[in-house]
């Protein structure tokens, strides 16, 4: 988004952040130290995007911690764990709780800044994608009841007479929502309406009338 | 082993007390000896003096009865030499004996006796005259003869007598000069085995000693390698941390050069830095290297609030391993203890290492670890190792310091064993007891420089 993706280090030792820091530097990441955990979930927030370093051990609390209290929440940081002792089960753990990568110094400037770059990457598509349902979601939520449950009966692949039987209206009622749906939407045409909202994994809402029309493949 | 330390003194003691009383009493004998054998030698001659007074009053009266009963006159020339001679013996007595009364006394009269028979003889030699009459007869002769000599053997028996107590007297003085000989001889042996007796115990005891010192030092050793070993990884973290460091830094001044972008100060500072980094891990290959050296126990003053602080870094792996942040309540005015550095830091290490082991099994949030020093009663120095692990059942509590005693699924349960070892070598004392909540806090106490000074 606007903001510029910044590389969060977590590490108690100052050498390796300093070090760290000035490596990142040369390649014009924006960096941030923090020296321990708490430091770190205190100052964070959802919104700033980046990739984490996370130092496994540290005293206090530690890297698996951290990782489990920012998924808990709901701080989707990519995180690279990097560590001078690695040991396979803090590995597996690490990955099952969803690390991006687990590094073991001493690691290569190009593997650390590559894998640093692609967690980025990944972090700066996955908040693309974010916004992105956000905003169906947002239009969605904007519809009226009635254009609601339409959207529903188009999503799971109701003709417009199938609708305006279903929901006992008239033909040009259902045709008439249905053109302004798609232009609420933004949508082109039904196939772009329904690939927007199934991707925005905008469910059909369960207490909702289409929720007894059985689901057709969308085109 | 210290019971023979009163045997030294003694031996001065006993070497005084020999001096003070052989050596006047040796003198004395020995003077008085020379002393009594003068005396004897006096009486020997003088006795031998009257002897031959005796044999010219004994000769003079025989010669004289001899010419009296033969009509003519004596035989002059002899006559007037055993004359001289008597004379010169008399003489001689007299000057020699001028203190001996009982000589004086005696060869007076012995002197008048001869004089009588001089007399005697004189009358005698005149031509027969008117006197002739009156010329001594045989028996005047006899009876002036028989005074004489017997007087002389008076006076010698005298004299004999006197030789015999003399004589008596010296031997019982060599006597006493043999015995007190055979005596010194045989204190000074008997002193001699002692004390070669004694400076071989002392050897004995210092070699045993030393064998102790070199074998407890050696048992130290081992048990720092077993600690090392079971810290390994811990220890190459430790490493890795400056080492990566130093990676990062050159890596990032040389993509700085080659984008020809680097600020020029920018890249100094980042370049010390590595340095600094590189100074730190050769710190810490230093501390370690030196906690495994085989070496000779060396004491020397050892400040325990640095030595704390030294070994925490050896620790830092494990440490953080464990997710503790020691905390240190070090006393601020903490004397000096004469100790073995390397060996009282292994006690620390082993120490904190099982704290943080009795810590392992419970929430890291709960895990605490309290390392104190003070000054303890009786110029002793107290360090504690609290944790708030599991504490001690009274069970573990009673073989805690055997070796091979051990709770730890890894480990071979000398660490405690070679720490008290240590401690009960350096003159103090380990001790394990409940904390105040839960947990264990383990001490020690050593002797400070002041009280092993003054001991």
């Amino acid at each position: 988004m606007i903001a510029r993706s910044t590389v969060f280090i977590v590490d108690d030792d100052p050498g390796v952040r300093k070090s760290l820091t000035w490596l990142l530097e040369s390649v014009r990441l924006q960096v941030e130290t923090y020296e321990s955990a708490q430091s770190f979930l205190e100052a964070c927030t959802p919104e700033r995007p980046g990739c984490l370093l996370l130092d496994l051990r540290m005293p206090g609390m530690g890297g698996l911690e951290l990782q489990q209290a920012l998924s808990a929440q709901g701080i989707p940081l990519p995180v690279i764990f990097v560590t001078g002792h690695g040991d396979v089960p803090a590995a597996v753990r690490a990955f099952k709780a969803g690390a991006f990568d687990f590094l073991e110094k001493p690691f290569s400037d190009h593997e650390l800044l590559e894998r640093i770059h692609e967690a980025i990457a990944l972090d700066t598509d996955a908040r693309a994608v974010r916004a992105q349902k956000a905003a169906v979601r947002e239009q969605v939520e904007s519809l009226t009841p009635r254009q609601r449950d339409i959207l529903d009966l188009v999503v799971s692949g109701a003709t417009s007479k199938d609708i305006a039987q279903h929901l006992g209206l008239s033909l040009s009622t259902v045709e008439g929502h249905r053109i302004r749906i798609l232009r609420r939407m933004g949508a082109e045409g039904v196939a772009d309406l329904v690939r927007v909202v199934t991707r925005a994994e905008i469910g059909p809402r369960s207490n909702g009338p289409g929720a007894r029309v059985g689901p057709k493949a969308a085109g | 082993m210290k019971r023979l330390h009163w045997i030294s003194p003694l031996l001065a003691w006993g070497v005084v007390v020999l001096a003070a009383v052989f050596i006047p009493w040796g003198t004395h004998l020995i003077l008085s000896v020379g002393r009594t054998e003068d005396e004897l030698g006096l009486k020997v001659g003088w006795i031998r003096k009257i002897e031959e007074i005796e044999r010219y009053a004994w000769r003079l009266g025989c010669s004289r009865l001899d010419a009296v009963e033969a009509a003519k006159p004596g035989d002059v020339e002899t006559e007037s030499n055993l004359h001289e001679r008597y004379q010169q013996q008399l003489e001689a007595v007299r000057t020699s004996a001028t203190s001996d009364t009982i000589v004086q006394e005696g060869l007076s009269k012995l002197a008048l006796l001869v004089a009588r028979m001089e007399d005697l003889h004189a009358r005698g030699n005149e031509p027969r005259t008117e006197r002739s009459e009156i010329a001594p007869s045989p028996a005047e002769w006899l009876s002036a003869t028989n005074a004489a000599t017997t007087e002389a053997q008076v006076l010698e028996a005298k004299l004999r007598k006197d030789l015999k107590r003399i004589s008596q007297a010296l031997s019982s003085d060599w006597l006493q000069i043999n015995l007190m000989a055979i005596l010194s001889c045989a204190l000074a042996v008997t002193l001699a085995l002692v004390l070669f007796a004694y400076d071989r115990s002392l050897k004995d005891r210092k070699q045993a000693e030393e064998e102790e010192r070199l074998l407890r030092a050696e048992l130290a050793h081992v048990g720092r390698l077993s600690v090392v070993g079971e810290m390994g990884t811990n220890l190459a973290h430790e490493l890795n941390q400056p080492l990566s460091a130093i990676h990062s830094y050159l890596a990032g001044c040389v993509r700085r050069l080659q984008q020809e972008g680097g600020d020029h100060a920018d890249l100094i500072q980042a370049m010390h830095a590595a340095a600094e980094e590189a100074r730190r891990a050769s710190s810490i290959i230093q501390r370690m290297r030196e906690f495994v050296r085989r070496s000779k126990p060396l004491t020397s003053t050892v400040d325990l609030n640095e030595l704390v602080r030294e070994m925490l870094p050896l620790l830092s792996g494990e440490l953080k391993e464990q997710r503790v942040q020691p905390e240190l309540r070090l006393a601020k005015a903490l004397e000096p203890v004469l100790a073995d550095r390397v060996q009282i830091g292994q006690v620390l290490v082993n120490l904190i290492r099982n704290s943080l082991e009795a810590m392992s099994h419970i929430p890291t949030s709960e895990r605490k670890l309290i390392i104190r020093t003070s000054m303890a009663a009786d110029h002793a120095v107290e360090v504690a190792v609290e944790d708030t692990g599991g504490g001690l059942s009274p069970d573990v509590l009673q073989n805690l310091f055997q070796p091979f005693h051990t709770t730890k699924p890894k480990g071979m349960g000398m660490g405690l064993a070679i720490s008290r070892t240590i401690i009960d070598a350096h003159g103090g004392w380990i001790r394990a007891d409940p904390g105040p909540g839960r947990g264990a806090i383990f001490h020690f106490q050593i002797p400070c420089l002041q009280r092993v000074a003054s001991s």
